[in-house]
């Protein structure tokens, strides 16, 4: 506790050195892809731009993980069986839909900065 | 390497090597400077600045007789619309590259039918590409590149023209064919589900080359 504010008993806190150590290494890594992340990705960027740190560089780490998925999926369609290919299908539209996302987002990262370091 | 047009810089020190056997995907948004690297790495382009190395020698320097002999002889092309020659058939496209290379006439035709049926195009040989759909002359396009048994093929937006399902029976021969053979293939794309064939895939921003850093390496 740092201090006491006026009104009710209230708790401060500042986040310690492992604090910053881990959000930092929670930064760097890439979330597993699977379907409906959009929300985390979306807090990384946001925190990243936050933190003074590079969402450019989180979003490109995260594009390689999504695209070394899609091509574990593009194999077993190019070798599975029909139903095979159905399933990696539907992996593959929704990795692609969250790699639009991230383009979009990355052409947009420095209005967004602007932004939110504004605020 | 370095190369503008006019005042406009396309490639600003972009950087890549390509492993031979590799396929690569060269992705990026519109403007980027992936085509434009692509045409710098096939020869077609001369950079600005920089070096282009293919097997131990060097491309840009070398006059433009001897790229093109290089052209027509180690690499193949495949780009968006084809760019096959609509009043002759298919059979004709495809040998079209084995004659100009002065291989004899009947050698040059047993080897487009071979690639005829290798990709699944058996009966329309005697067809005008101008009458084939989008897959069908995709497929002579490729066949065409293939035929000369290129050590690299180089694809800018092969399937950039035709609906989904058609494209990844183009891509899935391309890449199977490739592998095959052992050919090497840079392929320019905006597409991640064409990017997914590839074994390997740059980003080009800003006329640079930037790489993911490898967190898929566990």
């Amino acid at each position: 506790m740092l201090s006491r504010a006026t009104g009710p008993d209230r708790k401060r806190y500042v986040i310690t050195d492992l604090g910053v150590s881990e959000v930092e290494a929670w930064l760097t890594e890439p979330v597993e892809p699977e379907p409906h992340l959009q929300t985390v990705l979306f807090a990384k960027v946001v925190l990243a731009l936050m933190l003074g740190r590079s969402a450019e560089r989180y979003l490109d780490t995260q594009r390689a993980a999504h695209l070394q998925r899609m091509r574990e999926l593009t194999e077993i369609k190019r070798t599975g069986s029909l139903v095979d290919a159905l399933l990696a299908d539907h992996g593959l539209f929704h990795l692609e839909a969250d790699l639009r996302w991230i383009d979009v987002t990355s052409a947009r990262l420095q209005v967004l900065t602007e932004m939110v370091r504004a605020s | 390497m370095y190369r503008s047009f006019g005042q406009t810089p396309a490639l600003q020190g972009a950087s890549l090597s390509v492993a031979s056997g590799e396929i690569v995907a060269i992705m990026g948004p519109s403007g980027s400077g992936k085509s434009t690297l692509l045409h710098c790495l096939a020869g077609i382009f001369e950079p600005d600045r920089g070096e282009v190395w293919f097997e131990g020698q060097r491309l840009d320097g070398l006059g433009e007789t001897k790229r093109t002999q290089l052209r027509r002889t180690a690499f193949g092309f495949v780009f968006q619309f084809g760019q096959l020659v609509p009043e002759l058939s298919a059979a004709d496209n495809i040998a079209l590259p084995l004659l100009l290379n002065r291989v004899s006439r009947k050698a040059a035709y047993k080897d487009a039918a071979s690639w005829l049926q290798r990709l699944g195009l058996d009966e329309l040989g005697a067809r005008r590409t101008g009458e084939l759909s989008g897959g069908q002359a995709q497929r002579v396009a490729l066949a065409r590149a293939l035929v000369t048994e290129p050590r690299v093929l180089f694809a800018d937006e092969p399937t950039g023209s035709l609906d989904s399902l058609t494209g990844e029976m183009v891509l899935d021969l391309l890449v199977g064919v490739a592998r095959e053979e052992g050919t090497t293939v840079v392929l320019v794309t905006h597409d991640a589900r064409v990017a997914a064939y590839a074994g390997r895939a740059v980003m080009v921003r800003d006329g640079r080359v930037t790489t993911p850093s490898d967190v898929v390496a566990r």
